[in-house]
Order: structure tokens, then sequence, then C-alpha cells
């Protein structure tokens, strides 16, 4: 099983951002899954369960106060009533949570997403990971950070 | 997630410095990201061509008074900020230009975008009812009945009004 967060990522000759992005991952594919937003994290992917399906994902968002905006993408909002984050499905089997930095509210949205990428990682019996981002802008910040969050999610 | 760690850090550094971003480059936030976007070029942008001069005093002293819960600073000889009364936030940025146009548009990155459009909006009104004249809202003339058809989508989501003004919402 494996959660992978994916914070955002620019590049200086595509200076549009990335809002930080949280994904959760479980099995076959995965590594490549995880190829497409950064390092395959083959520590991570060790022992992972089968890929959540788009089904389980569909029934998990269904209790969730989300708007189904295409299939299998949702526009969920936070509890206090306003936009919280994306849940994304993306085959072959993981779920990719990405939240927006200009959105006034945004530290209250990662911190709040964290904690429910953790829930719903916990009932998939996913992992929950997080990987990196370089930030380059234009306004003098040039901020390079690499981390991951591994095995920060109780597995079943 | 240590509350002072190097994450948590890395997050509140890239938060501010987009906020930043908004503010010197005009551009719009959207609340949910578009694929890897979460902000495009500013939408909200009204030009007010006026047929009389009127003085920055009068237009910041009218701006307080008729858009609804705000306060005006100067923040220099030619530019005005509408801020919330009750919380301090910037609204609204107001631009006196050299050839004696109004400019009006948002300061994103401090309140929901419905507020902040609504005040935009209305702080535009407020200075063509003093000055006199036109305006112009991506090229065409925001009247009454532009005016009507905008209200209600400015009470949704700022990636919402994207999608309008992506669909043909600015050419109708």
């Amino acid at each position: 099983m494996l959660l992978v967060a994916v914070a955002g990522s620019a590049s200086a000759e595509q200076p549009a951002r990335t809002g930080a992005k949280l994904t959760w991952v479980r099995g076959a594919g995965a590594e490549r899954c995880v190829g497409n937003f950064g390092e395959p994290d083959t520590e991570l992917l060790e022992g992972a369960p089968p890929a959540i399906s788009l089904e389980e994902f569909r029934e998990c968002m269904s209790l969730a106060p989300a708007r189904e905006i295409k299939p299998g993408e949702y526009w969920v909002r936070h509890p206090e009533g306003d936009p919280w984050f994306v849940a994304a499905w993306k085959p072959p089997g993981h779920i990719l949570l990405s939240t927006s930095y200009t959105h006034h509210r945004f530290l209250r949205n990662l911190a709040d997403m964290f904690d429910q990428g953790l829930a719903i990682a916990t009932n998939f019996g996913a992992r929950l990971s997080e990987e990196g981002a370089v930030e380059r802008s234009r306004h003098g910040i040039s901020t390079s950070y690499w981390s991951r969050r591994a095995a920060t999610c109780p597995s079943k | 997630m240590e509350p002072k760690g190097r994450y948590l850090s890395f997050q509140v550094n890239a938060w501010q410095a987009t906020i930043g971003k908004l503010d010197a480059e005009s551009k719009a936030p959207l609340e949910y990201p578009l694929g890897s976007l979460d902000w495009v070029s500013e939408l909200l942008i009204f030009q007010v061509h006026p047929d009389v001069a009127v003085s920055m005093d009068t237009i910041e002293r009218q701006l307080e008074r008729q858009v609804q819960r705000t306060r005006a600073e100067r923040v220099n000889p030619d530019a005005i900020a509408l801020l919330d009364a009750d919380n301090a936030k910037a609204l609204v940025k107001v631009k006196h230009r050299s050839d004696g146009g109004w400019q009006v548009w948002p300061w994103h990155g401090h309140a929901p975008f419905s507020r902040v459009a609504h005040a935009v909006m209305d702080a535009a009104s407020c200075i063509r009812a003093e000055t006199g004249g036109e305006i112009r809202f991506w090229n065409r003339s925001f009247d009454e009945q532009l005016r009507q058809e905008m209200q209600p989508r400015l009470d949704g989501l700022s990636v919402d009004f994207f999608g309008l003004m992506q669909s043909g919402f600015s050419s109708t």
C-alpha cells in the first residue's frame, strides 16, 4: 500500500504553479503512477496491496461533501463550506488529492487535507507519503525541497 | 507535521510567494486546481472612461460610502485600496490612470472570490456614477444588461467564473 503526497512543482520554463498534492496509491502499477509526479519510490511500493478501483473510490466519495466535476474527479468542500481540494482517481488505481496555493485559506486546507488523506488512506489500507517540490519564481523565491512522508499512515 | 518544521516552512513560503504573484502580476486564483494550474490571468478588470474629471479625494470618499462594508485607503497618489471594513482584508484595487481613466480590479488572496468580485463591480459602478462616461469590461460596454447578467455569477467561485469566461460569457 502506498499513499503519495506530491507538493507543487514548477520549472523556470513553465512558472505555472501546481497546488500541493496528495496521492494515495495501492499496488500494481503504482511505480508507474508515482513516476508521473516525480521519482519512483520503490521503498514505498514494497508490499503494496491491490490498486484502488474506480468503484471503490466512487463509493468513498459518495459520502463526501463533493461534486463530481468529471468522471473520477471531485471538488471537495471543507466542513466550513468553502473549497478544499480536488480528489481524482488515476489509473491504474491511485488517488490524487490536490489543493490550490491561491486559495486564501491554503494553510488550513493543506493541514486538513493531510488529516483527511490519512483517514481515507486508512480506509483503503493505503500508505501515505509526500513528494517534494521545486519552486523558482521571479520574486526571488528559489527553494528546493524534497521529502517523503512514508509510513505516516497506519496500514491495516 | 511539525508546526515549525521544514515542510510547513516550505509550504508557507510557497503560498506567500503565490499570493504575492497574484498581487504583482494581476493573476486570478482558482480555488480548485485545474490540472496543474491554480491561477490564471486576471478576469475581472473594469475600465471606467469618464466624462468629467473627479478628484481622488472625492472618489475615495464615495467608494467608502457606496461600496458596502468597505473602507478606502490611499496607497499612493493615484491608487486606492478598498479593504473589508470588518477585518481590513484587501478586496479591490483602484487606479487613476495617467490618461484620466480609472481601472478597477480585484486584490486577490485574502477573501473569498464572491466578496472580492461584488466589491470590484460595485466600485466600478460607483466611480462611473461620479464621473459619468462608460464602464468597459473585456472590450464591451458594461451596461445594465451585462451587470444584471454578471451579478449572480459573482456569487460562486473564481474557478467557476473562469469557466464561464472561457465558454464565451465575455462575448454574450
